[in-house]
């Protein structure tokens, strides 16, 4: 009964709390900026797990995607990523905005925790992202996300004493993805969330390699076709809950992962989890 | 002024929007190479000869046919392009319903020729090279396709004497069916055009006399040097195993022999000399110890 009791008033200020001075998303201009058109204020900082972003200005914000900064243990070379998004200056009910960004890792020598010294890989990856959203009223905004993704991969093996055997080659595909967010507005702290995904197209996998084996060498130029079958896409019901400076995004859905940043979707259906935790100030 | 602003806008961004759509297929598979039909016929073909053999007629072309005999123990030195491709092919097998994945394309093969010291450990650097462009479609290899070989030495066993070939042709490749990847490279058809070669063999005049037919042979300072161009002639030669050379006779062009029957056989050769003669209805395999004694065999 008393865990009843404490839940319930869990509950209660999770709906009830109005913190002063607010930075919380559910505000006008402070609105979430994943997923949607809006971006930080000027000045304002965001970093959480998933991404650390700075408001140029009221209408560009830059920012950088947190994790591949730590995959440097793995890949012996940091992975560098960074985007630009640029928003409409009216800030009307109807918000507009262009977000591009680039992830790389330079052709360096992988660890040897993954492969031998000889090999190399690196990637780049371009997502670009068309976003409107509309804040229907107080508690109601739509958004809408068209996502382009170039993933590009190179690498290469050279031959030594032990295997007689060269690799080199790149790849590249292409994806196109459209995002909807669904946000309810229950109190200044809590919203509701419906997030789908659905894709929309993708390229075929290109690889054009080179392999050399007993003085004979091949050069492959080869497409992959059908990476995706049927209708590709998830559906992911979630909470936003925003304190003053703490956000924190969960949900569990259905459907197909995107992986992050990729932008592009495995072809499992499974569960979707959802979970970000950003402070903004 | 808003409201006009924003329509702007809104139209800005679907322009953008078409352009993306459209990048989306900027990573477009490759076509495949177009295959060659030619071969595909000449190994249905070589899968049903067409003339009626008995025992005498496989006797008499035995004995009579000494001029394919020698062309195809000349072409069987071509058997290492069978390696090559088999080198070039080689990859982990793929379990295709997991993969779930179209692949298509080509593959662009280059290797040196085995030159006329195969087993030296040093490369002769003017061994020449054979070349293949192979298709890949439906995730599977092609099983025709085309290539060629270019001043290309290699080493043909003429009457137990080593040969010394150097040879330029177009080849149409033919692997019987298309494979998929991790597949053995089976049976090869080599169907080669446009073939100018020459041949080198410490061989004594003697036994070169009559091997040759209509071939040029002049006498070098080492031995028998031949030259051949056909260029309007095309040859064929299917790999069949390890130690089996067969090609495609059309009774027609031996019309000398007056064999009594029509049509095309095909005649295997083995390592051990042994030569086998396969009909419409009937094979036979002759014995290589100067008899012309054959046995049905089939």
């Amino acid at each position: 009964m008393r865990a009843l009791r404490l839940s319930r008033y869990f509950i209660w200020l999770l709906l009830t709390c109005v913190p002063s001075q607010s930075l919380a998303d559910h505000r006008v201009g402070s609105e979430r900026i994943d997923f949607t058109a809006y971006t930080l204020r000027q000045n304002e900082l965001s970093l959480g797990i998933g991404a650390a972003a700075y408001g140029v200005s009221d209408e560009l914000t830059v920012g950088t995607c947190v994790p591949l900064w730590f995959a440097f243990p793995l890949v012996n070379a940091p992975i560098a990523s960074g985007y630009l998004k640029l928003r409409d200056w009216f800030h009307g009910p109807l918000a507009a905005s262009l977000r591009a960004a680039v992830a790389y890792l330079p052709a360096g020598v992988v660890s040897s925790a993954v492969s031998d010294d000889d090999t190399r890989v690196g990637f780049v990856v371009v997502p670009i992202e068309l976003s409107l959203s509309l804040r229907v009223n107080s508690s109601f905004s739509q958004s809408l996300q068209v996502s382009w993704v170039y993933v590009g991969a190179s690498g290469s093996r050279a031959r030594d004493e032990r295997i007689d055997l060269r690799i080199g080659g790149v790849s590249a595909v292409t994806s196109l993805s459209l995002h909807l967010l669904s946000e309810l507005r229950l109190s200044r702290v809590v919203a509701v969330t419906l997030r789908e995904s659905i894709l929309l197209g993708s390229g075929d996998l290109l690889v054009s390699g080179q392999l050399e084996r007993a003085g004979t060498r091949v050069d492959a130029q080869l497409g992959a076709t059908q990476l995706y079958n049927g209708v590709v896409a998830n559906i992911i019901p979630g909470i936003a809950l925003s304190w003053a400076n703490i956000n924190v995004h969960v949900g569990i859905g259905v459907g197909t992962i995107w992986l992050p940043f990729l932008g592009l979707p495995i072809r499992t259906i499974t569960v979707v989890p959802d979970a970000d935790f950003y402070v903004r100030f | 002024m808003c409201s006009s602003a924003a329509r702007s806008s809104t139209v800005t961004l679907c322009t953008v929007l078409v352009y993306l759509c459209m990048a989306v297929g900027c990573t477009i598979a490759p076509e495949p190479p177009e295959a060659p039909r030619a071969v595909l016929q000449l190994s249905e073909s070589y899968d049903q000869p067409t003339a009626s053999l008995d025992q005498s007629t496989a006797e008499q072309l035995f004995d009579e046919s000494v001029p394919n005999y020698t062309e195809l123990k000349t072409l069987a030195g071509l058997s290492f392009v069978r390696d090559v491709i088999a080198r070039a092919l080689k990859t982990p097998a793929v379990d295709e319903a997991a993969l779930q994945l179209d692949v298509q394309g080509s593959l662009t093969i280059h290797a040196a020729c085995p030159g006329w010291e195969p087993n030296s450990h040093t490369p002769d650097p003017e061994a020449g090279y054979v070349d293949f462009v192979v298709g890949v479609d439906d995730s599977r290899v092609q099983r025709a396709f085309a290539g060629s070989v270019t001043e290309c030495r290699f080493i043909a066993n003429l009457a137990g004497e080593r040969a010394k070939v150097q040879a330029s042709m177009q080849l149409e490749v033919d692997l019987g069916r298309h494979l998929a990847l991790g597949d053995r490279v089976p049976t090869i058809l080599l169907s080669a055009s446009q073939l100018s070669a020459a041949l080198s063999v410490a061989l004594s005049p003697d036994l070169a006399d009559g091997l040759w037919g209509d071939l040029a042979a002049e006498l070098a300072p080492d031995g028998l040097a031949f030259d051949l161009a056909t260029a309007d002639r095309r040859w064929s030669l299917r790999i069949a195993g390890e130690d089996l050379v067969e090609t495609l006779v059309d009774l027609d062009d031996l019309a000398e022999l007056d064999v009594g029957t029509t049509g095309t056989i095909l005649l295997g050769l083995r390592d051990d000399g042994t030569l086998n003669v396969r009909g419409r209805d009937s094979a036979w395999s002759c014995g290589s110890d100067g008899s012309v004694l054959c046995v049905r065999s089939d």
